[in-house]
């Protein structure tokens, strides 16, 4: 299966010898940061198969096909210089041959919990049977030894952004991405997209 | 320091064992009780035997352990497997005993697959497990249930298939056995499913300690408790609901398996040598008598019933060089094995572990002083790498819940062999909870129980059972708008039971409305006559009341139906206390404690009985005692400080009136 083309833009030139990847758990920002890199110029995967919501009014940026991104051979000249979404835990399977600069989404794992019981209540879906407590202690130690398996790939680099430093300071955060990426995207068009309003689920720091 | 092998027999009991010891039927077990120590050793709840197993082997309880329930859901949220040891957050006796370089052979306990990398040999019990198959068909060993994998071959050579029972291997238990039909009458293919089981267990286990060098030895008997689910309805006396043909076949099936297991000890024994300590366990009680459950009304199998027999008193047996002979060991728990075990090691015991050495037990009682806590002793102890170890419940709510949000539509990893329906993940992972709750409820912790339930009843409002568990949190914590909103929801839903007849009657006495809550008490012993709790809480209603006389006589009622009740036993010790009584409390404060060692209340009770009739080194013993088990205990501390400074112990006195001088 293809990597899909419609609503993409052309990708940077001249394009960047990786593939950009958003990770995140789930609700921590990753369709912010897919938003923010196209509003910057970069060409982002996504087919658009989830439309925006309440839960995500400007986007999902997800790719139904992802899984193809899993198999061999690797897509990679398709997605080389270009940004795709791949939430964690499904971020660690990234094959061997693959060079990945990783914008990895952390926020306060309260807010993503309490985020994602929203969203279910939303879709009149039941809730995790276990306390946010005990998810939040498992989650936790995902990411820490995700991210540390992460680092250790030498085809492998990480960025890490948290939620609310993207929200509070939106131009230094895409600063903070292009010097990552190298790319030469325009920050202004990225800050410009964060809207504060969008930061729902909030639990005072 | 002594070598130890713990034998654990599932759902033994005292109440088999005796007549069978009377007779001369068990010469091996006789043996150990004649030169040994034996003793009840009281359950936990929930009564499940993985939970059970894990507590005895590791000497804490559900909530430490992690291990809550009979399957699990995997990580990946895609299917369930048997409890597993990657669940257990903490070292069970083996990996203490591999930390100290003793060696280890495990066999069959539960929850041990896939098999720890320990100093020494494990065989799990997924390992051990076997299925029909096809005749002359071995069916292969599972992945990762033996360590090391030298011994693997050994192990599988060594496994028996129910297939290779035969007709002669059941004629002791079933003496007619050639007269039934299997196609009509599968029973005595569920026992050959047993014994194959525990006669594999055995083969390995005899194999593994003539070969292998080892210190501790772990060994884990089924079948005594499967059986019992299936052949207990038919034991005798004849119950009502049993046909006079079923009874004739299956009547001698029980106790020939004991006969069996006996066989099976005095090998194991053999094998050992008279320098080794034997200890002989099991996690529950099974009812065998007049206090079988009653087939329901609503037709219910007998099998169906027979999981309802657990009982709450297991056995322990115990011989060896360390041990005394002849005499027996009172207010034991579960969780007093693992601290006994590692003193009979020679190893220090661990002040976190909620149990107690079973001092009486010992000869000499000289032990190594307790660490703070093994958990945090450094160095390889052979549980699995720390990524290999996962919260299994929260790994598969979290995947479930990513799936449900769309984020997940399928795992990269592949399909999983043993898929399952994402409602039967979801099963595990509430039949778990709901476990976990309960842990809560019986370590009166209502408010860590609550939080469970609550997260359970959002999803299924109107189950009855978590509908019932949160009552009784309600009632334990005095939320009586809460209990109130509950059993109006029940009375809504048209559910009506001996449990709720009794917190109506709780409700109505928390209300001081005696009226109403003894004619809810009168409900619940016309629903349910053999219930012991009914006329306890009528004894706790005549206490409300100061009607001591009956108060008392509810109380002896309760103890005709179960005199094991260290609860009652109390209430009955309080009653004589205030009718001053003083030689009547003693005795059942004496009773309570030697019930149930950890009660500081019942402690309390018996210094004061002590106290009033002039016996106060007992009395400053007991109150010693309380205080340990609650440090926050003002009327204990009060009591024993006066009876330091009559006792002219001016410095024990000074140091319980100012405790930060205690050391």
């Amino acid at each position: 299966m293809g990597i899909p083309m419609p609503h993409d833009l052309p990708a940077c030139r001249p394009a960047l010898p990786f593939v950009t990847i958003v990770s995140g758990l789930p609700r921590s920002g990753t369709s912010l940061m897919m938003q923010m890199l196209r509003a910057g110029g970069m060409s982002v995967v996504c087919d658009e198969q989830r439309q925006a919501d309440l839960n995500n009014p400007q986007g999902y940026f997800e790719s139904a096909c992802l899984p193809g991104f899993f198999a061999e051979p690797v897509p990679f000249k398709s997605l080389q210089g270009r940004a795709v979404k791949v939430v964690f835990p499904l971020v660690l399977q990234i094959p061997e041959n693959c060079p990945v600069r990783i914008l990895f989404m952390q926020r306060d794992l309260a807010e993503i919990l309490l985020s994602q019981r929203n969203m279910l209540h939303r879709l009149g879906l039941p809730g995790a049977l276990v306390s946010d407590t005990q998810m939040a202690a498992y989650w936790a130690r995902e990411l820490k030894t995700g991210l540390r398996k992460l680092d250790e790939r030498s085809h492998i680099s990480v960025l890490e952004l948290t939620f609310r430093e993207v929200l509070n300071e939106p131009r230094r955060a895409a600063e903070m991405v292009c010097q990552f990426l190298t790319a030469e995207l325009d920050q202004g068009q990225m800050a410009s997209m964060v809207d504060a309003r969008l930061y729902r689920s909030q639990i005072s720091a | 320091m002594g070598k130890v092998l713990l034998i654990g027999w599932d759902g033994a009991d005292w109440e088999m064992i005796n007549p069978l010891l009377d007779g001369g039927e068990l010469p091996h077990l006789s043996k150990v009780v004649q030169s040994g120590v034996i003793g009840n050793l009281a359950t936990l709840s929930p009564c499940l035997s993985p939970i059970l197993w894990t507590s005895i082997a590791t000497g804490r309880t559900a909530d430490q352990h992690g291990i809550l329930g009979f399957i699990e859901p995997t990580e990946d949220g895609l299917g369930v497997r048997p409890a597993s040891s990657v669940s257990r957050r903490c070292k069970a006796l083996w990996n203490i005993a591999s930390q100290r370089d003793l060696k280890s052979v495990v066999v069959g306990w539960y929850a041990t697959q896939p098999a720890e990398p320990i100093n020494g040999v494990c065989v799990s019990d997924v390992a051990v497990q076997l299925d029909w198959g096809s005749v002359g068909q071995r069916l292969p060993m599972a992945e990762e249930g033996v360590w090391p994998s030298r011994v693997s071959e050994m192990a599988d050579w060594l496994r028996i298939h129910p297939f290779e029972i035969e007709t002669s291997d059941l004629l002791g238990l079933i003496p007619s056995v050639a007269e039934i039909d299997l196609k009509l009458d599968p029973k005595p293919l569920r026992l050959a499913e047993v014994l194959a089981r525990d006669y594999t267990v055995h083969a390995v286990a005899t194999a593994l300690l003539e070969t292998e060098p080892w210190d501790f030895a772990a060994v884990y008997y089924p079948g005594l408790d499967t059986a019992g689910h299936f052949f207990m309805p038919y034991h005798p006396p004849q119950m009502a609901h049993i046909e006079d043909r079923d009874y004739t076949l299956y009547k001698d099936v029980m106790c020939g398996l004991y006969r069996a297991y006996d066989q099976m000890l005095g090998r194991m024994m053999e094998i050992a040598g008279p320098d080794v300590h034997i200890v002989v366990v099991s996690d529950h009680g099974f009812h065998s008598g007049n206090r079988r459950p009653l087939i329901s009304s609503h037709g219910a199998t007998p099998h169906a019933e027979a999981a309802q027999w657990h009982r709450g008193w297991g056995i322990v047996a115990m011989q060896g060089p360390m041990i005394v002979a002849d005499d027996r060991v009172h207010g034991a728990t579960l969780l007093d094995i693992a601290p006994t075990i590692l003193a009979l090691l020679g190893l220090p015991g661990d002040k976190t572990m909620p149990g107690k050495i079973l001092t009486q037990a010992f000869r000499v009682p000289d032990f190594l002083e307790p660490l703070s806590d093994w958990e945090s002793e450094p160095g390889a102890c052979g549980m699995h790498a720390e990524d290999k170890r996962s919260d299994t419940l929260a790994a598969a709510s979290a995947i479930l819940q990513l799936q449900n949000l769309g984020y997940l539509s399928a795992l990269p990893n592949g399909s999983h062999p043993e898929e399952t329906s994402p409602a039967l993940v979801r099963q595990a992972i509430r039949e778990s909870q709901i476990n976990l709750a309960s842990v809560y409820v019986h370590q009166s912790q209502p408010a860590k129980a609550i939080t469970i339930l609550e997260i359970l009843l959002a999803e299924t409002p109107d189950d009855e059972r978590i509908l019932i568990a949160v009552a009784k949190c309600y009632h334990q914590l005095q939320n009586q708008c809460g209990l109130q909103t509950i059993i109006q929801h029940l009375d809504q839903l048209g559910i009506l039971n001996s449990d709720i007849l009794l917190l109506k009657a709780g409700q109505y006495h928390a209300d001081r409305d005696a009226v109403r809550s003894r004619h809810y008490l009168q409900a619940a012993l016309a629903m349910a006559p053999g219930q012991p709790e009914v006329p306890l809480r009528f004894g706790e209603l005549f206490v409300a009341q100061q009607d001591w006389e009956n108060a008392e006589t509810a109380f002896r009622e309760s103890l005709k139906l179960d005199a094991m009740s260290a609860r009652c036993q109390h209430h009955l010790a309080i009653v004589c206390l205030t009718r001053e009584d003083y030689p009547s409390a003693i005795e059942s404060a004496r009773t309570a404690v030697g019930l149930k060692f950890f009660f500081p209340t019942a402690h309390y009770h018996l210094g004061l009985a002590y106290h009033r009739i002039g016996q106060n080194p007992n009395a400053i013993k007991s109150l010693k005692v309380a205080l340990k088990q609650q440090p926050e205990f003002p009327a204990a501390r009060e009591l024993l400080i006066a009876l330091y400074q009559k006792a002219g112990q001016w410095m024990a006195a000074m140091q319980l009136q100012t405790p930060t001088l205690e050391a």
